[in-house]
C-alpha cells in the first residue's frame, strides 16, 4: 500500500466514523431536546478533520520515487470525481431548503458555511473513495 | 477546428451572451425603469440562455468512421474540468463565507440565495473549462488538430 493509498483509506475511515457518530446523536439528542437542537450533533462531524492529519502521519520517504506519471492520472481522476460529487452536494444543499422553505423564506447565515463545510467533506470524502478504487484497496505488487 | 474546440466555442458565446443580457437587463429595470434592486435582480432571467448550451453536443455530432479523441485530448478535457472547478471552489467558499462575516452568525439571508449560488457555481464552470479548453487547443482552427 503506497502513501496516497494510507492517507485515502484514513481519510475514509475517519469520514465514515464521524458520519456514524453524528447520525447516533442526532437521533440521540432528537429524542430528548426535539429537532432543531438535535442539530448539534453534527458537531462530530468535525472528527473527519483528523483525517488530514495522516498526511503528517505517513510522511514521504527521502530518496525514493514516490510519484510518478499514473499517480499523477490518478489523483486527477480522483480530484475530478471528488469534484463533481460535491458539486452534487452543493445543488443538493442548496435546492432542498429553496423548495422546502418557498423562495419567500430567510434562512439563518450560519447555513452558508455549513454547506461549505460539507462540501469540503463530500469533495475529500469521493476523493478518496476514488483513489482507493483506482489503486485498489490492497496493495498489488507496487512499490511505494 | 476539431469537435471539442466548436463545442467550447458554442458554449463560450451563449454564456457570454447571457451574461451581457442580463447585466443589460438589471441596468435597464434599475436605472432606466426605476425598480428596486430586488426587481431589477429579476433581469438576470436571461442566465437561462446558458442552457441552449446544452445543445452544443447535438449540434457537433461525432463524425463516424473517424478517430475524434485522443490521449492529448483528455488530458486537455481533464485540465479544463479541474481548472474550472478550482475556479468554482475558490468562489464558493467567497460565496459562503462573505455573507457570513459581513451579516454576523444572527444573521439571515433569502433562500433565494442559494439557487443563485448553484446557477452561478454552473456558469462558472461551464466558463471555465470552455476558455481553457480553447486556450489549451488555440482559438483557431490548426493543422495538427484532427481537422
Amino acid at each position: 500500500m503506497n502513501r496516497e493509498q494510507k492517507v485515502a483509506l484514513s481519510v475514509v475511515v475517519t469520514t465514515l466514523a464521524a458520519v456514524v457518530a453524528s447520525t447516533i446523536a442526532i437521533i440521540i439528542l432528537y429524542q430528548k431536546v426535539g429537532m432543531p437542537e438535535a442539530l448539534k450533533g453534527l458537531a462530530f462531524m468535525g472528527f473527519s478533520g483528523f483525517g488530514c492529519l495522516s498526511m503528517f502521519i505517513f510522511k514521504k520517504e527521502k530518496g525514493k520515487v514516490a510519484f510518478d506519471e499514473r499517480d499523477k492520472l490518478i489523483q486527477k481522476r480522483a480530484g475530478i470525481a471528488g469534484f463533481a460529487l460535491a458539486y452534487l452536494f452543493v445543488g443538493l444543499a442548496c435546492m432542498i431548503p429553496f423548495f422546502v422553505l418557498g423562495p419567500k423564506a430567510n434562512i439563518s447565515v450560519t447555513w452558508l458555511p455549513r454547506i461549505f463545510i460539507g462540501t469540503g467533506i463530500t469533495h475529500f470524502f469521493f476523493y478518496s473513495i476514488t483513489i482507493l478504487c483506482e489503486y485498489g484497496l490492497g496493495s498489488k505488487g507496487e512499490k511505494a | 477546428m476539431n469537435r471539442a474546440q466548436k463545442i467550447a466555442r458554442f458554449s463560450l458565446i451563449v454564456v457570454l451572451i447571457a451574461l451581457t443580457l442580463s447585466a443589460i437587463a438589471v441596468c435597464a429595470l434599475y436605472f432606466v425603469v426605476g425598480l428596486p434592486i430586488q426587481r431589477a435582480l429579476g433581469g438576470f432571467a436571461f442566465i437561462a440562455i446558458c442552457g441552449f448550451s446544452g445543445l452544443a453536443p447535438i449540434l457537433y455530432k461525432k463524425e463516424r468512421g473517424k478517430v475524434s479523441f485522443d490521449e492529448r485530448d483528455l488530458l486537455i478535457q481533464k485540465k479544463a474540468s479541474l481548472r474550472a472547478y478550482t475556479i468554482f471552489w475558490f468562489l464558493f467558499v467567497l460565496a459562503a463565507m462573505i455573507p457570513f462575516f459581513i451579516l454576523g452568525p444572527k444573521g439571515t439571508i433569502s433562500v433565494k440565495y442559494l439557487p443563485a449560488m448553484v446557477f452561478g457555481g454552473m456558469i462558472t464552470v461551464m466558463l471555465v473549462q470552455s476558455i481553457v479548453t480553447l486556450e489549451e487547443y488555440g482559438w483557431r482552427a490548426k493543422e495538427k488538430n484532427h481537422e
